[in-house]
């Protein structure tokens, strides 16, 4: 088995995430329950990461940290150099809207806003101009391939449809990442493969940071480096290359060099 | 772990604050989009508001007409009431209960009826030559003796038994001013029996009594003093027509006669204006002429030939023929003694006073009952803050859910960049929106039911006595707190969502 080695991983990239030593307890009742038990990561700019995990292992909770939609119980998150724990409210909504973008598994389209209206929401509060945003959201729609269906809301779409409408959304403003929580959980095999192959297209060719939680395979191939998550702790980390995929599993095949 | 770059600081400055109009749009956007809950949020806060306002609207027309109607009526009978209080020798009890009226004359803040009161006062004053300090000081204690005489006459029989046995009025309070110690026991012990104003009142009240009564002694003998006198000069000026009752010789007497009669009276002290005898006069030519058609219809040899005439198998009473009166054969019947017109104004004015006396009936207890705020009775009243009770949950509720409902909404929006202050503001707004729009259309639609309904109920009443002041406060006071209500209730469910984290807003389902 090969062990990660950081260093050598690290050589001419730049760190943009950053996570030390966080931890997160939630309360059921008087019990408590450590979602995360101290993980500490390194992401760095174009990367293509994957984080996996069994239900419960503290996935979402991880995301939720480094997305600044939660806030740690001890430990410190920083995204492109700013501490998280020292934003307030209008800090974290300035970071939110610039640097990240989401995407989640319910798609969480306004479902009364057409495709193009959801696309340029964002943009207005980042205060673009109603022009420049039509302009953008267009071109994002059309990067998505529903150019031709801007003006159709989301119940008039298919799942892959919302999806890629949604990736449009969080590439908005621009971000510097885009945070995907199981993104292709709601969806069949062909168009998960497709929403894939988009998501593995922007961070090749438009160079974005993707931090990807997800159970599909499929996902190997076009990811970067892999995270395994259980109960709270980094299990595993390693480079896709050296992960090999069983038929009808997931797992981690030892290769002797 | 390598080590993290320099920690850098956020400019926040370069973020971009909504301005009140993106956020309109946006606001004006989200409502249209979702034109329907919209719309049922609206039509609670519609529902409410108008029910507000009908109840309220409905209170005041009522309140209105019935005072129009008292004063309608109290005008219709006013020649009969000035000549019996100047013609005909008063009881004491009935001096009693006038000058009870005279009292709440003076207590009411209508300066008109204070005026009319004070009038009254002073033709007391002249009639019996007593001063109207002392008139003033009866009628206050007139007023009080009617009241607790009414109050126990209406205490339920066991309760009345227990206190003044089987006696009533005069001789229940003078029982009571003989067994003072008892009655007081009984008060003690008896809790749930109320007594109207403070005990000490009636103590004061039982403690003047037995002035109080020689007092009105002396007046009621001086005022029918007064009275006579009237009676003796009324004769007199009858001359040769002494057997002619009052009210037919003043209808018919010319203006010279009447002016001097006028003047006789007016000189033992009675409030008699030209103006008033000739109210009076008009009046009674009326009223002579209606007894004259209804002594006509009432004659047995014309009630056969009226039933012969309309085929009527049983004798119909003068009543009951009113309504026919303009009808040809009843023109033909009646045309020796009076002339169509005539026929036609008799019937409009038994018309009139029946639907007067029909809606007094229907308002007594509106007209009854003492008014306690903005002239509104305590039933009234009580309905209004039933109805503002209902008209506030439903309205929270409605803008509770409305925002609830919407938190996934309100959380994706918060991922998407939104500030705190934004979603309130939009909320806020949404809120303010639906609550006017509402607040306008209930008003409205609260205003045509009532008007509608009064309209059936009191017909052209309404119009004669519309409470236009009055309904305008009511519309605005309607108005404002269905605006005030939507927004105060959507204050609390906006505020914390948008405080929530958006991930627990998420969760939330």
């Amino acid at each position: 088995m090969i062990t990660f080695n950081e260093e050598e991983y690290a050589v001419g990239k730049e760190v943009l995430v950053s996570v030390h030593d966080i931890k997160r307890v939630f309360w059921r009742g008087t019990e408590p329950v450590h979602a995360l038990d101290g993980i500490s990561l390194n992401i760095y700019r174009g990367e293509y990461i994957c984080v996996m995990g069994p239900s419960g292992s503290g996935k979402s909770t991880f995301f939720n940290m480094v997305g600044g939609l939660d806030t740690p119980t001890a430990g410190r998150v920083f995204i492109d150099g700013v501490d998280m724990a020292q934003l307030n409210a209008e800090e974290l909504a300035f970071l939110r809207c610039r640097k990240i973008g989401y995407v989640f598994q319910q798609f969480n389209l306004n479902t009364v806003m057409t495709a193009l209206e959801n696309v340029t929401l964002p943009m207005v509060f980042a205060g673009v101009s109603a022009d420049e945003a039509r302009a953008r959201g267009m071109a994002l729609l059309d990067r998505v391939g529903l150019g031709s269906r801007w003006n159709h809301r989301p119940k008039e779409m298919s799942g892959g449809q919302m999806q890629r409408v949604a990736i449009a959304r969080s590439l908005a403003n621009n971000p510097s990442i885009l945070l995907c929580d199981e993104p292709t959980g709601n969806l069949d095999l062909k168009t998960g493969k497709e929403i894939h192959l988009l998501l593995h297209d922007l961070n090749k060719n438009d160079g974005v940071t993707v931090i990807c939680a997800t159970h599909d395979p499929n996902m190997l191939s076009v990811s970067s480096r892999m995270v395994w998550i259980c109960d709270g702790k980094i299990d595993r980390i390693a480079e896709s290359k050296h992960v090999k995929i069983e038929k009808d599993s997931l797992g981690i095949e030892e290769e002797d060099e | 772990m390598s080590t993290t770059s320099v920690y850098r600081e956020i400019d926040v400055k370069t973020q971009h604050a909504m301005s009140l109009r993106e956020t309109w749009i946006l606001c004006i956007r989200s409502v249209k989009h979702r034109l329907f809950r919209s719309m049922l949020t609206l039509a609670v806060v519609v529902l409410a508001v108008a029910f507000f306002m009908f109840l309220l609207s409905e209170s005041l027309f009522q309140r209105s007409i019935a005072n129009g109607v008292l004063e309608e009526e109290s005008f219709n009978r006013l020649s009969q009431t000035t000549l019996t209080r100047m013609l005909s020798n008063a009881p004491e009890l009935t001096m009693v209960h006038r000058l009870s009226n005279t009292a709440n004359l003076l207590q009411s803040k209508n300066a008109e009826k204070v005026a009319q009161g004070k009038i009254q006062l002073e033709e007391y004053a002249r009639v019996s030559g007593l001063d109207v300090a002392t008139i003033e000081q009866l009628a206050q204690t007139a007023s009080r003796e009617v009241m607790y005489t009414t109050w126990l006459a209406d205490l339920p029989t066991g309760h009345r038994l227990n206190l003044i046995g089987k006696r009533s009025g005069r001789q229940a309070i003078e029982y009571i001013l003989a067994n003072s110690q008892d009655f007081h026991d009984q008060l003690k012990i008896k809790i749930e029996i109320r007594i109207p104003g403070k005990i000490d009142t009636l103590d004061a009240f039982l403690a003047a009594y037995p002035t109080y009564k020689s007092q009105l002694g002396e007046f009621n003998k001086r005022w029918n003093n007064g009275v006579s006198k009237a009676v003796e000069r009324t004769l007199e000026r009858k001359g040769d027509q002494k057997n002619v009752p009052d009210n037919r010789w003043i209808a018919a007497a010319d203006a010279q006669t009447i002016e001097a009669w006028r003047k006789d009276l007016a000189d033992i002290g009675f409030q008699l204006t030209p103006e008033l005898v000739a109210t009076i006069q008009s009046q009674l030519k009326d009223a002579n002429m209606f007894a004259d058609l209804v002594e006509a219809l009432n004659r047995n040899t014309f009630r056969v030939e009226w039933a012969r005439e309309f085929n009527e198998t049983k004798r119909s009473s003068a009543e009951e023929k009113m309504p026919f009166l303009t009808d040809k054969r009843a023109i033909k019947l009646l045309k020796d003694q009076f002339t169509p017109e005539v026929l036609e104004n008799m019937k409009t004015r038994y018309e009139r006073v029946r639907r007067l006396s029909l809606l007094n009936n229907r308002l007594a207890i509106v007209t009854k009952a003492t008014p306690s705020f903005l002239g509104l009775t305590g039933r009234q009243l009580f309905l209004l803050f039933i109805s503002f009770l209902v008209c506030m949950v439903g309205i929270t509720n409605a803008m509770l859910m409305s925002i609830t409902e919407r938190y996934r909404e309100i959380a994706t929006m918060k991922c998407l960049g939104a500030t705190d202050s934004y979603i309130l503001s939009q909320f806020m707004m949404e809120a303010a929106l639906q609550g006017t729009a509402g607040g306008i259309i209930g008003v409205v639609v609260g205003f045509i039911i009532s008007t509608v309904r009064c309209t059936i109920l009191y017909g052209s009443y309404l119009w004669t006595y519309f409470p236009a002041v009055d309904l305008l406060f009511s519309a605005i006071f309607s108005l404002v707190a269905g605006i005030l209500l939507s927004a105060l209730a959507s204050v609390q469910p906006s505020w914390s969502a948008s405080r929530m984290a958006p991930m627990e807003a998420m969760r939330v389902e």
